[in-house]
């Protein structure tokens, strides 16, 4: 019970430790704020109280230089074909003791793979046009007209700020294609100079020195994103059965004079991308000229996500309406969204004259 | 009431007077602790001067103190505040006691607590610290020397 109770005690005082060990600011003390130590003592002499005063040498806190910049998120960014200003977000985060500014530099990745995502093959794509980024200097959440490719301004010790990068595709870009971008940044005074690293200068305790303390020492973060491009690939397919014949039915119909034959239209989506505002249509005046006539008395189907053989599935079709068209010459039909993996079908039928 | 402003002249007059002629020397050095590796891959803790500090970095204060004078002092009380943008690591001898609220009660750290918002407490820790005190409960010959040692952490 007591050794219990000792350890329950003790990692509260850890706990304790803990939560107020860490310092309130990551980026700690200003840059410039002096440092002195002031003594107080009190004694008596002969009975009288009395007192004196001592105080250390001032010096002053460094410009530790410190930052990291990072992609949101660590997927890739989906694009569609033909689709502009498709945007990668970065986010830069001053941890330094000081306001600085940041200079950036974009550049797109020749060859090799994108470190942040992992679901990224090798780079193999280039966007069309020229990347452009913008820095949300007035955090606003937009990119506003002089935010384009500038420094980063008065980036505040303990804060972030946002870089976008954007990109064009061009309608045939392919899918599956992976375009990445390199970002680079340093870190420039408040003024936009440029910054030494001090360390193997002079000592001076009352010159506020330079200290690169980011990874590597070299006053360079980089980080990388990359698109990915989704495009629909379609591929359509025609298939046709007997339904029936009129000397035998519906049992094993054959294609005699009289016989009504079905036809259903596959679109099939093998690509990465969502297919939309499909049109299938099938001009029936060609119908006509090989010896077949539209069935009126057979409502056209459309939507079906399924079909065996030669035989489309009609579960979870619905009949073509309007602005469908089917008529003697001619059937046409605006599908559902055809997914990545999916297949949307439209059904009708003819007899042979 | 003339009377009265004499002694309140004399009450603050009287501290000031000795002031001036004070037989105590008090001085204060700071030191950086830095941990180096050398090529060899050895860590070696080394003592320089503050010239180049960041955030992060420990400091070493010393307090000398000598009784200067031809007497003998008593009841010798150092108290040191906390530079502002200085932690206290907690390592100032048995001797210290610290303050957390400004200079206001001393004791030792593990006994002190930190008032919450909510009105409750919780034990104070070392970067609650604001004052260090020391306390020389021998007298202090005339000639005599020593000194006080603690660490910070440069917030």
């Amino acid at each position: 019970m007591t050794s219990k109770l000792k350890t329950l005690v003790a990692s509260t005082s850890v706990m304790a430790l803990l939560m107020s060990g860490a310092p309130a600011m990551a980026a700690g003390t200003q840059a410039g704020a002096s440092i002195e130590n002031t003594v107080a003592v009190t004694f008596d002499v002969g009975g009288v109280t009395q007192t004196a005063t001592g105080a250390s040498d001032e010096f002053v806190v460094d410009r530790k230089i410190i930052f990291d910049i990072n992609a949101s998120g660590t997927v890739s960014t989906v694009v569609a074909p033909g689709a502009t200003d498709q945007v990668l977000t970065f986010t830069l985060e001053n941890t330094s003791n000081d306001t600085l500014d940041f200079s950036i530099a974009i550049a797109e990745l020749a060859s090799g793979s994108p470190t942040t995502n992992a679901d990224a093959g090798n780079d193999d794509y280039n966007t069309s046009g020229t990347i452009y980024y913008c820095v949300d200097n007035n955090s606003n959440n937009t990119c506003d007209a002089g935010e384009e490719n500038v420094n980063v301004n008065d980036l505040a010790p303990d804060s972030s700020r946002t870089i976008w990068v954007y990109g064009d595709f061009p309608l045939d870009a392919p899918n599956g294609s992976v375009a990445a971008v390199n970002i680079t940044t340093s870190a420039l005074s408040s003024s936009g100079a440029a910054l030494t690293d001090d360390s193997g200068d002079a000592d001076d305790a009352t010159l506020v020195q330079n200290v690169f303390a980011d990874s590597g020492n070299d006053n360079v973060e980089v980080a990388d994103d990359n698109w990915l491009v989704a495009a629909a690939v379609l591929s359509v397919a025609k298939l046709s059965r007997v339904v029936s014949d009129p000397v035998s039915g519906t049992t094993n119909p054959k294609a005699i004079p009289g016989a009504t034959i079905e036809y259903c239209i596959t679109v099939s989506n093998s690509g990465n991308g969502t297919a939309t505002n499909v049109v299938v249509a099938d001009d029936l005046t060609q119908v006509g000229q090989t010896a077949t006539t539209f069935d009126g008395s057979f409502t056209p189907l459309k939507n079906g996500t399924a079909f065996t053989g030669s035989t489309c599935d009609t579960a979870g079709a619905v009949v073509l309406s309007n602005p469908d068209i089917f008529t003697a010459s001619e059937v046409e039909a605006t599908l559902a969204n055809v997914g990545p993996g999916e297949v949307r079908t439209m059904i009708f039928r003819v007899t042979i004259d | 009431m003339l009377f009265r402003l004499a002694i309140l002249l004399s009450v603050i007059v009287t501290p000031v007077a000795a002031h001036a002629g004070t037989p105590v020397s008090l001085s204060s050095d700071v030191f950086v602790e830095r941990n180096e590796i050398s090529a060899d891959g050895k860590s070696r803790i080394t003592l320089t001067e503050p010239k180049r500090i960041i955030p992060g970095d420990t400091l070493i204060f010393v307090v000398r103190y000598e009784n200067a004078s031809s007497q003998t002092a008593r009841n010798f009380i150092v108290t040191n505040p906390m530079p502002a943008a200085v932690a206290f690591v907690d390592d100032a001898g048995e001797r210290a006691e610290v303050s957390v609220n400004g200079g206001r009660s001393f004791g030792a750290l593990a006994d002190l607590q930190v008032p919450l918002s909510n009105g409750g407490f919780r034990p104070a820790s070392a970067d609650d610290v604001t004052h260090i005190r020391w306390k020389v409960e021998s007298d202090l010959p005339a000639g005599k020397a020593g000194k006080f040692v603690y660490r910070g952490r440069v917030k």
